[in-house]
């Protein structure tokens, strides 16, 4: 059921988006994350268009060569080259269309379990709940890398499993949050009140038990992007993960790291790009929690 | 007056696990209600009267079907709730709505006005989304709230006016019941006898019957036909308030009347009599008499034997062994 | 003129949060004689909490106390240390609260927390503090004091606890004790309990006690003043006699009006129309104006003064005229 009447619907609209776009322009934190998050996917998209190079494409003679403001660098290779002569901003544009897809796409799919099954366990409780959670805390008791390295190992490498399993191996720090938000929160009235309406469970879920979690779940969401796109890495770098011609912040970042004391900027510019991103995704996710919650705004 | 009552509780008990001792667990129950019946006609108002720990919440909350009893019954119209198939008793809780307490607790924070006092009438009724609204500023009206209020949200009121709202929502259904748990008991003095009024109001214009829980007396007085008084999981009196305030025959109900502080510094009441003692921990309830702790007419029977809860005059149910009164006059 | 022990005068209290400044104390000024029960009353927002606070030095960011003097036997405690504070607190002053759990901390025994209250302030070896302790726990009404005193807080009742706030705050003997909503938490029948207990406690100790409640019941039982706030400021000041019997400001009959009463039997109850508003929603004017049923165009245009109706009677309403003496202009009143 539509949560506006229609007749109010097109000034409810415009009042909503109002109303965001005054809170995105009040707080600074969150102009700063859109900005940096629009720019990322859009260098994701435009790849082709915006890198000077290929970024496989081997140069034998311009090894490590430095970004052009040092001594030996020059305008052709910006950020310089790596142990292969490939260009590091090259690399680095076409990484961002992998490491943002695995990174976000893998956080949304262990989201979107973590929150079902907190909701669902944390609601009814009993056998499912018992169930859930020991199988929570065996996820828990492996280390993810392990899990996954495993996971990897069955299925075979690739992107597409690469963001399964990542997306499964994380849910658990979801579901355990969510949770324990929805066993403080159906204590409340108005939940009961629900109840006593006769309204149905699975509306109480969804209808007033989400909006009242989904705001703790962003800003962990938000934050775990940055530690996805991290394990994506030791997972290419320990060869389970992109496989190569693919390339990714992370294969770059772990390419670098041999030539840490030689060629810093190998595995800099990555780190930095990472840095950068994951700033703006947590800048946005704060101002993402601000406008889901009518009490910060009159 | 009418033939058969809106709502009958027989014995209805409920207890709960508490576990003690963290290397030898022992396991403990609470009777939260113990032993609880009462009739309720249609269109009267019982008040339900107790200190903390009484079970006056529990016995509410059971009545609404949000725990489950242990052991008794709840018959409504003359049919069990308890032996409804889940879908039926859905379908019922249209019949028996709650109002509470909080209203800061009670109002989902993350709702519009309009979409909490809609949601009984889309979850129990089919109208079209003109309707809908139709029906909801209706309904805001009859509580006293300004249609401009529609699409706010329940933190841009203060509490009196979100218990308008938490009254809105159930009485939508037109339901034959409403619970009132303890609904003026979280507001500013100022508001509490507004809600009063309004709960009145809606009650004869729209011949509701009341089970009005109250942990002082003074708030259901105004409300209410008969009152209950609850100690402990039990009712120790259950009379007309004319008879309850006038007469009252329980020490205990004695007591808690002698207890309110009287807004006037004549009256004041350092010569009154004034119960000793705390509630009891209601884990280990005392033997015979609940209450005989703290009696100050206890004999030697109330430690022993627990008085049954008799009808002593006319339509005066007292659970004691020296009821009040009677005694006086002889 | 007798000497007061507290003197406020023209206190204010400002919160200067984002959106705005709060004038939670608005110019209030009251004071308080030896062993004199003065109440404050007033519903949420009044600004009740805030002015005991202030006198305590409580007040936390973004308040601030911006205005006014707060002299406790001669000493202003707007400007004193907050270390001279901290030797005040506890010692001559002493405040319990609505909550007693929340006050006790609960990885403590009671005897823990009563005896290091006691060797704080009054410097008295470890053996003398107990005996001490169980002394006031004792005095409280409280049964099998020594079993007590070993108990951590969350084995007792709420009564109970409130009983050891009240042994705590007595401890040290104080010149002045604040007690901040000491019965909303508790049940009727214990609430008459600590009640009386704290007038047999006055009486012994010749406590001063500055009471802070929304209870009208309450302030007849036990107040000698009583000082009405609305909106931060006081709206009305009397002895509790006069104030029950004639009250001069609409507010005030409305508050006594919609107090229910025993043994009145009535078709419907007294009530003030509309609701406290918010802290910004407040009227130009007279704060009460919007909710008054004796409104003028002039209540609506300006503020009325605080002006002397009776003897110690003070009333800040436009319905008792601009005769009396301006309280505003005058330095202090007691």
């Amino acid at each position: 059921m539509s949560r506006s009447l229609s007749m109010h619907g097109t000034a409810k609209k415009n009042s909503k988006m109002k109303r965001w776009m005054k809170l995105l322009f009040r707080s600074k934190t969150g102009t700063v994350g859109l900005f940096i998050v629009v720019s990322i996917v859009l260098v994701a998209i435009l790849a082709p268009w915006l890198a000077p190079h290929e970024p496989q494409t081997i140069d034998p003679v311009n090894t490590h060569k430095p970004p052009m403001w040092m001594e030996g660098g020059d305008r052709s290779n910006i950020l310089g080259t790596d142990n292969l002569g490939r260009d590091i901003l090259s690399r680095i544009i076409y990484g961002s269309q992998v490491s943002l897809l695995v990174g976000i796409s893998s956080v949304v799919l262990a989201g979107v379990i973590g929150v079902l099954v907190g909701l669902f366990t944390g609601y009814f409780g009993g056998f499912l709940d018992t169930f859930f959670m020991r199988l929570a805390d065996s996820f828990l008791a492996i280390p993810n890398i392990l899990l996954a390295l495993v996971m990897l190992g069955v299925f075979g490498p690739g992107l597409l499993t690469l963001i399964l399993v990542l997306g499964v191996t994380n849910w658990v720090q979801y579901a355990r949050i969510i949770r324990s938000e929805v066993l403080s929160i159906k204590e409340r009235d108005f939940i009961r009140a629900a109840k006593s309406i006769g309204v149905k469970h699975r509306h109480i879920i969804f209808s007033h038990l989400y909006p009242n979690v989904i705001s703790s779940f962003i800003v962990v969401a938000t934050l775990s992007v940055a530690s996805t796109i991290i394990l994506e890495s030791s997972l290419s770098f320990l060869g389970l993960g992109i496989q190569p011609p693919q390339v990714s912040w992370g294969t770059i970042l772990s390419d670098g790291r041999d030539y840490l004391a030689t060629s810093w900027w190998l595995a800099t510019f990555p780190g930095l790009a990472i840095t950068i991103s994951v700033l703006g995704i947590i800048f946005l996710g704060d101002w993402l929690r601000d406008i889901l919650d009518p009490r910060t705004v009159k | 007056m009418s033939q058969n009552p809106l709502l009958e509780v027989r014995g209805l008990k409920k207890s709960f696990d508490v576990t003690k001792g963290f290397l030898k667990k022992e396991k403990h129950y609470l009777y939260a209600v113990n032993d609880v019946s009462f009739t309720l006609k249609k269109g009267e108002v019982l008040g339900i009267v107790g200190e903390s720990g009484c079970g006056k919440s529990t016995l509410g909350n059971l009545i609404v079907h949000l725990h489950e009893p242990t052991a008794g019954e709840i018959l409504f119209e003359g049919i069990s709730l308890l032996d409804l198939p889940a879908e039926q008793l859905r379908r019922r809780r249209a019949d028996i709505q709650i109002i509470f307490q909080d209203p800061f607790s009670s109002l989902n924070p993350r709702k519009r006005v309009f979409d909490i006092i809609a949601e009984p009438l889309r979850t129990h009724l089919a109208l079209s989304k003109a309707e809908l609204k139709q029906d909801v500023l209706h309904l805001m009206e009859l509580v006293g709230l300004n249609r401009s209020y529609l699409y706010r949200y329940p933190h841009e009121f203060s509490g009196g006016q979100r218990q308008r709202v938490g009254i809105a929502r159930a009485i939508a259904l037109r339901p034959k019941l409403i619970i009132c748990d303890e609904p003026v008991s979280a507001l500013d003095v100022s508001i509490q006898s507004q809600i009063l009024n309004l709960l009145k109001k809606l009650q004869k214009e729209l011949q509701l019957t009341y089970l009005f829980i109250a942990h002082g007396l003074p708030a259901v007085k105004h409300v209410s036909d008969r009152i209950a008084v609850m100690y402990l999981g039990k009712i120790v009196e259950l009379t007309t308030k004319e008879k309850l305030f006038m007469n009252p025959m329980h020490p205990y109900t004695e007591g808690l009347l002698s207890a309110i502080p009287i807004p006037d510094p004549t009256e004041r009441k350092e010569q009154r009599k004034l119960l000793e003692g705390d509630i009891p921990d209601p884990v280990n309830p005392p033997a015979g008499c609940k209450f005989h702790p703290r009696c100050p007419y206890k004999t030697e029977i109330c430690s022993r034997i627990e008085p049954e809860f008799t009808e002593k005059e006319v339509g005066h149910f007292v659970a004691c062994h020296h009821p009040l009164g009677k005694e006086n006059k002889e | 003129m007798e000497h007061a022990l507290l003197t406020v005068n023209r206190l204010k209290t400002y919160f200067y949060t984002e959106d705005g400044v709060v004038p939670a104390v608005d110019d209030v000024s009251f004071a308080i004689k030896k062993g004199e029960v003065v109440a404050i009353v007033g519903e949420s927002g009044s600004g009740k909490s805030v002015t005991s606070l202030s006198v305590m030095r409580l007040i936390e960011n973004p308040g601030k106390i911006a205005g006014g003097e707060i002299l406790f036997e001669g000493r202003n405690l707007v400007d004193i240390s907050l270390k001279k504070m901290r030797e005040l607190r506890g010692n001559q002053l002493a405040m319990i609260f609505q909550e007693p759990l929340t006050s006790l901390n609960p990885v403590f025994t009671i005897g823990n927390q009563l005896a290091e209250s006691i060797r704080l302030h009054q410097k008295k070896n470890k053996k003398e503090a107990i005996k001490i302790g169980i002394e006031m726990l004792e005095k409280v009404g409280i049964a099998r004091a020594n079993q007590v005193y070993d108990q951590y807080p969350h084995a007792l009742s709420g009564g109970m606890q409130q009983r050891v706030m009240i042994a705590m705050a007595l401890s040290c003997n104080p010149k002045l004790l604040i007690a901040d909503e000491p019965t909303t938490a508790l049940d009727v029948t214990i609430q008459a309990q600590i009640l009386r207990l704290m007038k047999d406690l006055i009486e012994e100790f010749g406590t001063s006690i500055l009471l802070i409640t929304h209870d009208l019941g309450v302030v007849a039982e036990m107040a000698d003043q009583v000082i009405v706030m609305y909106g931060g400021q006081v709206v009305e000041q009397a002895d509790v006699f006069t104030l029950f019997k004639e009250p001069k400001h609409p507010y005030t009959k409305g508050l006594i009006d919609s107090t229910p009463k025993i043994h009145e039997w009535k078709e419907e109850l007294n009530s003030i129309p509309g609701t406290v508003p918010g802290p910004f929603e407040f009227p130009e004017g007279c704060k009460f104006a919007d909710r008054c049923p004796f409104v003028m165009d002039k209540c609506k245009a300006e503020s009325p003064p605080v002006i002397e109706i009776g003897k110690g009677h003070v009333v800040r309403c436009w319905l008792h005229g601009e005769k009396g003496l301006k309280l505003n202009e005058s330095k202090s009143f007691t």
